[in-house]
């Protein structure tokens, strides 16, 4: 039974260790501390970009590096104006070919998958990010290696459907899917 | 206002005690979306994480990491242990602890590859460790259980609530830069949804066309987000208020979460907003559910020691 005093002790302690802290002068120094430099951090960093703004991003990295970060742009200051895709074309060293396309996922539980996805898309296709470009066909090379037949190129596709706004009589004005081969790889 | 009522103010915001209900919902919520995210990750470990996959090691965050996860077993590894703190978390055992640890291995995990992430991991990361700040094992917790017995599970201790305005402030910043920095024309003239709904690679499920093609009902949808959001962001500490902006912003997030491929952010979000409801208001309902009377949880008794500090 004492163990079980002590325990249940240990776990009030626990408990009250937050509001506990307000208690002594030495708690509330800490907690104001606390909540000065938390608060400064999740706010300063949203602020607009400026001279002045940029002066002072020191005193916020060491929350950015800690992984409180601030970026709630979200479909701003206008959403993308293309819907966009990337696939791949397998050419395999016995002639055929084949395509590939992102993981098809369910939209209850696969949506929870997906999205990631979609982030390494918007990524990959960019002209800035060439270093994804390898690397991506080289992984598709190992997956599409069967029973001794390897790829012997690999293309990625850029594919994008551009947006218009709507009208104001009410009619959509979106062409159709446009393609663009950005990247070729040859097994050497 | 002078000195007292500044002191009286800051007594009120920061220390006068409350029911912690609102942190426990909060708590559990996020618990939930810790451990969806770390089953959903685990199917692509190899692909999106590992070190034959699409994103090398090359692609990590120049960030501080706490642990370079920079195998495909290290990273399952932080996986299992941050299931398991999700579950410690739902739970109620020890969840300032375990929110930390949860914290560590997110960030560990999500800058091994930055480039997958959307806002929605970020939220969560940043409550789950705004959330360790606070005590949000007060109520609706195993630590209650083991301290009062089992019909201590839905009572509440009253604690301080600091920390808990750290993930209030947390959400206002949220929705008002969500809202700032939505300046474009496409919002300013109302037809922003539209464009959003049309989005191929971004839908979840299919929203009916007559929505995507009616100015009015685009209309509608891209101002009322806008005013919601701007509302979320100023008007959720104005306590006559605050039930109804709780429930649009539920339903704004649902919303989102129903048609777009958003992720965690929903979960994230919603679990925030439940940081807001009236904690005095909650332990009512649960005390009228277990028909317990008022002053029965036993640790009501310490709210007189800060009151008086």
């Amino acid at each position: 039974m004492g163990a079980m005093h002590d325990d249940d002790a240990d776990v009030d302690q626990h408990l009250d260790q937050h509001s506990a802290l307000l208690t002594h002068p030495i708690g509330r120094a800490l907690v104001a501390a606390v909540v000065a430099v938390v608060a400064f951090s999740i706010v300063a960093p949203n602020m607009p970009s400026s001279t002045v703004r940029n002066r002072f991003d020191a005193l916020w990295s060491p929350a950015r590096h800690v992984g409180l970060v601030q970026d709630w742009g979200v479909f701003s200051p206008n959403p993308r104006s293309q819907s966009i895709d990337v696939r791949a074309r397998i050419q395999l060293a016995d002639g055929s070919i084949e395509f590939w396309d992102l993981p098809d996922l369910d939209p209850v539980i696969g949506a929870y998958r997906s999205y990631r996805w979609h982030k390494w898309q918007e990524r990959v296709r960019l002209d800035n990010r060439q270093e994804l470009w390898e690397p991506t066909a080289l992984w598709l090379a190992r997956e599409y290696t069967r029973d001794g037949v390897e790829p012997a190129s690999i293309t990625l596709i850029r594919r994008w459907i551009d947006h218009q706004p709507l009208t104001s009589d009410g009619r959509v004005l979106d062409g159709g899917w446009n393609e663009f081969e950005f990247y070729t790889w040859v097994r050497p | 206002m002078n000195a007292d009522a500044l002191h009286a103010f800051g007594h009120r915001l920061f220390v006068a005690q409350r029911p912690a209900w609102p942190l426990a919902i909060a708590r559990v919520l996020i618990g939930i979306g810790i451990l969806g995210w770390s089953i959903s990750m685990w199917f692509d470990v190899s692909t999106l994480l590992g070190t034959d996959g699409l994103l090398g090691t090359d692609t990590a965050s120049s960030l501080w990491r706490w642990i370079p996860l920079d195998s495909d077993v290290l990273v399952r590894l932080a996986l299992a242990v941050l299931a398991a703190s999700s579950v410690a978390i739902i739970t109620g055992w020890r969840p300032t602890i375990w929110l930390l640890v949860a914290f560590v291995l997110m960030v560990s995990i999500q800058r091994r590859s930055p480039m997958i992430l959307n806002s929605g991991d970020i939220i969560l990361r940043d409550l789950t460790l705004l959330l360790a700040l606070t005590p949000s094992g007060a109520a609706m917790s195993l630590d209650r259980v083991r301290a009062h017995g089992r019909d201590a599970f839905f009572t509440s201790a009253m604690v301080a609530p600091w920390g808990l305005r750290l993930v209030q402030l947390q959400m206002m910043v949220v929705y008002v830069f969500a809202f700032w920095s939505k300046s474009g024309e496409l919002w300013t003239n109302g037809t922003a949804v539209s464009t959003v709904l049309r989005l191929d690679d971004l839908q979840r499920f299919a929203v009916p066309g007559f929505i995507i093609t009616s100015v009015l009902f685009t209309a509608v949808l891209t101002w009322s987000t806008l005013i919601v959001e701007v509302a979320l962001g100023l008007l959720l500490w104005a306590k006559p208020l605050r039930p109804y902006l709780i429930v649009l912003g539920v339903i704004l997030h649902l919303s989102i979460g129903a048609t777009l491929l958003v992720g965690f952010f929903g979960i994230a979000m919603i679990a925030g907003l439940m940081t807001f409801l009236d904690a005095d208001w909650v332990d009512d309902r649960v005390r009228e559910r277990r028909r317990q009377p008022a002053g029965g949880t036993g640790k009501r008794s310490s709210s007189a020691r800060l009151s008086s500090s």
